[in-house]
Formats: C-alpha cells, sequence, structure tokens
C-alpha cells in the first residue's frame, strides 16, 4: 500500500509508541507467569518443573531487553534515516517482537503441561496484537505461526517425539492419550485463529483507513488555511498602499494646505471621511498582522527587552486616545527598567501591551478608569490592565481570542474594530511562551494578566502563531 | 527667495498632493516619475530638498538614486548635490517585512530623513524644515 509521506511518518511514530507499550506489558506478563508457577504449585499442587519454566521467564526477560533496545535505538524517533527505512525496520521489529512471543509462550506451554494448559488462549491476545501493529498480510503469517507452533507442540507431545511434562502428577498424557481430542484441540485452536486474525485485522484496517482520511482531511484544512491566510495578507497589502494616499490626501484637504477656502460643511464630511479612512486602515493593518502571524512568525532570535521600557512607551503613545474620552490611567511598575527585562520580540510585544491597553481604553466608560501594573514574580514578568469598562459577557469569555469575534455589547459600544485585536495578542504572547488570562464582570470592568517568562532562551514556539 | 523641492515618485497622486501641501507653504515644487527623471531634474532644477521613494517601478530604484547622488567620487557628476539632503519616503516600517531603523540605517541608506507612508502632512512640512535647517547651519 503506497502510503503518504505524512501518514508514513505518524504511522511509524504510533508503531513505536504501541511497540514501548508492548515491552511494558511484556514485564506484567513476566511477573504474572512467575505468580502463576508459584500459584500452580503452592495452592494447587500442581506438579509443575519450575526450573525449565524460570528459564523460560528469564529467556523473556533477556529477549524483552534485546527488543527495548532495539525500538530505542536501531529505530530512533527523531533519526536521520529516510522514513521508509524507518518503516522498514519497524515492522521488522513488531514481526519479531510478534515472533518471540509466540515462542517463549509455545515454550511455556510445553514445560507447564502442553494441551493440558488452558493458557493456551493467550495465543488469542497476540493475534489481536499482531492485528493492531502489523499490515493484514503479516498479521495472518503470524497466526499461520501460531497454528503451527500450537498444533507441532501438541502433535509432537502426543506422539512422543518431544517430552510431555504433565500437569498432574503419575497420570501421564490423560487428555492427550485420545486422538479425537488431539485433533480437536487443534481444528479449535486454527479455527479460532483463523477467525479471530479476520475479524480483527478487517476491524483494524477500517480504522486505519479512517484515521488516514481525517490526517488528510486535516491536512488539507492546514494548508487551506494557510492558503487563506496568504491571501488575506497579499489583499491587505494591496489595500495598504491606495488607503494610505487616500488618507494623506484627506489630510491635506482638512489640514487646510489647500489653496481654497473649505466651508464648514465640507469640512465636516471631510472629516467623516477622514475618519472612515483612518479605521479602514486601521483594520487593514490589523489583517496584515494577522495573516502575517499566522503565515510564521519565522524563527527570530529573541533580544532581551525591557517590558517597563515598552510599557512606559505603549501608554504613551495611547494617552492621546484616553484623554480623549477623560480616561484617567494609572501604571505601578515595580521594578527598574532593567529588572523587567524579558526574552522576545520588541515589536510583536509591543504590539501586544498596545493590543491590550487600547481595548481597556476603547472599551471603558466616559471617565473610567485604567489601572496597569507590571512586576516580577519569580520567572515570569506579570502585566495586568485593569479598566472599569462594559465587561465581557461570562459566554463570550472563551471566544474572546478567536479571532473576528466581538461580545453584542462591544458592538454597541463602538462600531468600529473586527476582533482581530486580542487574537494576534493571544497569538504573541504563546509565541513567547507565556500565558493570557482573562477575567471581567459585565458593567464593571475587565481585567486582563499577561505572564511572559523571563528566561525564554533562544527560539520562539513555533506552534506559537499557529 | 522660495526654496526648492524635488519630488521624485512615481504615484501621480501623492507627488500632487505633496506639491499641494508644500506650496502652501511657499515651496517651489518640481518633480519627476521615475529615477531617470529624477537625476536629470537634479541638475537643472537644483533642488534645496529632495523627496524620494523607495519604491517605484523596480523596488531598487530609490537605492540606486540616492547611492548616485551620495557618490563619494570626487568626479561625479553630481558631486555638487552631494550634500543636499534626501528625505526617503516609504511604506517600510516597524510592521513590514523589510528592516531598518532611521536611526541605524542611514549608513545602509544614504538619506538624511525618513518619511513613512501613510504620510502625513505636518509631518511632510516639518521634515522638510528639518533638513533645510541643516543645511542653513
Amino acid at each position: 500500500m503506497q502510503e503518504k509521506p505524512k501518514s508514513l511518518e505518524i504511522r511509524v511514530f504510533e508503531l513505536i509508541g504501541r511497540l514501548r507499550w508492548l515491552n511494558g506489558l511484556r514485564w506484567i506478563a513476566i511477573a504474572m507467569i512467575a505468580a502463576v508457577i508459584e500459584i500452580a504449585v503452592n495452592f494447587f499442587g500442581l506438579n509443575i518443573c519450575r526450573t525449565p519454566l524460570y528459564a523460560s521467564a528469564a529467556a523473556l526477560t533477556a529477549g524483552n531487553l534485546i527488543l527495548i533496545f532495539m525500538v530505542e535505538k536501531v529505530v530512533p524517533v527523531n533519526g536521520k534515516q529516510n522514513l521508509e527505512y524507518r518503516y522498514r525496520m519497524t515492522t521488522i521489529i513488531a514481526n519479531s517482537q510478534i515472533a518471540f512471543d509466540l515462542f517463549m509462550l509455545t515454550i511455556l506451554l510445553h514445560y507447564a503441561g502442553g494441551i493440558q494448559n488452558t493458557f493456551s488462549f493467550y495465543y488469542i491476545f497476540h493475534i489481536v496484537i499482531a492485528s493492531m501493529l502489523l499490515e493484514p498480510l503479516h498479521c495472518f503469517c503470524q497466526a499461520a505461526l501460531a497454528c503451527l507452533l500450537y498444533s507441532g507442540l501438541v502433535t509432537f507431545e502426543h506422539f512422543g517425539i518431544v517430552d510431555h511434562y504433565s500437569l498432574y502428577a503419575g497420570a501421564s498424557m490423560p487428555y492427550a492419550a485420545e486422538k479425537v481430542n488431539l485433533i480437536g484441540s487443534i481444528v479449535a485452536f486454527v479455527s479460532t485463529i483463523v477467525f479471530m486474525c479476520y475479524m480483527a485485522t478487517s476491524i483494524s484496517m477500517k480504522l486505519r483507513a479512517k484515521e488516514n482520511l481525517l490526517l488528510e482531511t486535516n491536512l488539507k484544512l492546514v494548508e487551506m488555511d494557510a492558503k487563506k491566510s496568504e491571501f488575506v495578507m497579499i489583499v491587505a497589502h494591496e489595500l495598504k498602499s491606495p488607503l494610505g494616499t487616500i488618507q494623506f490626501m484627506i489630510k491635506s484637504l482638512t489640514g487646510g494646505f489647500a489653496k481654497a477656502n473649505i466651508d464648514e460643511k465640507t469640512k465636516e464630511v471631510l472629516a467623516k471621511v477622514e475618519n472612515r479612512a483612518e479605521n479602514l486602515l486601521h483594520f487593514v493593518n490589523e489583517l496584515l498582522d494577522l495573516s502575517k502571524i499566522k503565515t510564521g512568525f519565522g524563527s527570530k532570535e529573541f533580544k532581551n527587552i525591557s517590558i517597563a521600557e515598552k510599557l512606559k512607551k505603549s501608554i504613551a503613545a495611547l494617552e492621546p486616545q484616553a484623554n480623549a474620552s477623560g480616561i484617567t490611567v494609572k501604571t505601578d511598575i515595580h521594578g527598574t527598567d532593567e529588572e523587567l527585562c524579558a526574552m522576545g520580540d520588541p515589536e510583536y510585544l509591543e504590539n501586544a501591551l498596545m493590543n491590550v491597553i487600547s481595548n481597556a481604553i476603547k472599551y471603558n466608560v466616559k471617565d473610567g478608569k485604567v489601572d496597569i501594573s507590571l512586576y516580577r514574580n519569580d520567572e515570569n514578568i506579570i502585566f495586568t490592565c485593569k479598566d472599569t469598562g462594559i465587561g465581557i459577557p461570562p459566554g463570550d469569555i472563551p471566544k474572546i481570542f478567536d479571532e473576528f469575534h466581538r461580545t453584542s455589547i462591544s458592538k454597541k459600544h463602538t462600531a468600529n474594530g473586527a476582533g482581530i485585536g486580542m487574537s494576534i495578542t493571544k497569538k504573541i504572547v504563546e509565541y513567547h511562551r507565556g500565558t493570557i488570562t482573562v477575567d471581567s464582570t459585565v458593567g464593571q470592568g475587565t481585567k486582563f494578566i499577561v505572564s511572559l517568562p523571563v528566561n525564554n532562551i533562544g527560539k520562539a514556539n513555533p506552534e506559537g502563531g499557529k | 527667495m522660495s526654496k526648492k523641492v524635488l519630488i521624485i515618485d512615481d504615484d501621480p497622486d501623492i507627488v500632487e498632493t505633496m506639491k499641494m501641501v508644500l506650496e502652501s507653504k511657499d515651496y517651489t515644487v518640481e518633480s519627476a516619475v521615475n529615477g531617470t527623471e529624477g537625476l536629470a531634474k537634479v541638475k537643472t532644477f537644483n533642488p534645496d530638498v529632495i523627496i524620494l521613494d523607495v519604491m517605484m517601478d523596480s523596488v531598487t530604484e530609490g537605492f540606486q538614486v540616492s547611492y548616485k547622488l551620495r557618490s563619494v567620487e570626487p568626479n561625479s557628476e553630481y558631486a555638487k548635490w552631494a550634500k543636499t539632503p534626501i528625505i526617503m519616503v516609504s511604506a517600510i516600517n516597524t510592521t513590514s517585512h523589510f528592516k531598518y531603523s532611521p536611526q541605524t540605517d542611514s549608513d545602509f541608506l544614504p538619506v538624511d530623513e525618513f518619511l513613512n507612508k501613510p504620510i502625513e502632512p505636518e509631518a511632510l512640512i516639518s521634515t522638510v524644515e528639518k533638513c533645510l535647517a541643516k543645511t542653513a547651519k
């Protein structure tokens, strides 16, 4: 079956995970073997020769160690060998694990009564496990091996080709003496195993097909989302330049640079046009930021930045906006500029701080307050921004970081805004391995808490922007 | 005598608006739509300040004009204007892909001032005034 590289990679990863799980199970099995031997001898007085059984358990232990070594060393998860090779290797290891288990089970059965031992049911486990791990053909081969081993064991014991270790002292081969019993056992065994194998493989095949389908769909969606972001970026870029020109032209008129005098009514209309253009440009810039963040922050090297300095700068930039609505901004910075530093990207972090503060101003009531604090708490820089604004309804809180989500009350409060700012902020914070939380009561205000790790050494979180 | 400003920009709308703004402050303004025409106008018009759009038809056109005007060769044909202030207009700012800062990268781009897009008329005038004040010293 020709699988796509991505699904093959996941298959190898999964297979290795299951092999590890199987290795763990084997330790349990070894402990169980020892327990069963002791119980059978001490409580039921069965005639069991412990030495070969413990020797087999020891062999199983040694085998498990070798298999663990093979899983961990021969097929490194992030190894450089190509995928095909790794897949082949894991398949080989998985097959040898199953075959090894079947052999060991047969040996254990041989020294513990052969046909008398009802633990022969355990072959079924191995076949089920094989159907989970292996391709159908390999699974059928393993089933055939199980049939061969079991049938061989009981037949050889029956005809005395190998010794029979009876579980019951004195009575040798009480069941196996009957030929009909031998044939019955083999027929029942083979049919059970083959049927089991057929059912289990068909189910796991179906599951695997569905899994692949989901994976493919998911990959397609991711690809489409990336394309969409790229498209948005191109569109936003194309819009930005003419919008800037329009704004420059309007400002030149409203700023009184025109030769002719402009009457009041025209000025009023021009002011509205200017305002609209301003909002549109702001929106386009946000779209551009968002799509840029989504198409990949890139793997920028982080620099040591003074968050305190950035915060002061952001507050200063937003002061006119606050003054216009009569909002008092109170800042409480605990520590010096040098103390309140963190590793990060200066532009993105400033962008994030600006977004939070400008929202606190924008969605505030007239003559409201914004309380900002910044301090260091062990390994994190904590930035909080509390406003006396309109608040966020409880149902909206989980959604406020979604793209283009605006709460109903925010729409009533301000027509402007596209619901991008907080989404960008969250992506930036996560890109820096930080967290952002929100606490809000409608009508009372909202508090945002941003926590940024100080020792964010080296590169950015590659998953951050997704 | 009014000061002379040369605008080199391929967008006629921007040129016209800049002209309007600058003329309202009594500057004499001439314009050129590309680098070649701009360089020719430098010679004939002999401007006091040059406003240069960084990206015209080709991405590097603005850069090339600035390099030509700032050429260190003593017998360069533009040696006479080696000290004429250049204001570079660009959309390159903190949110774009390209990065330079006016503080550190005027070595990279041999210009005196940067004017970010979208242009603010007040900023345009103050930047021109700043350049002229520098040369007056």
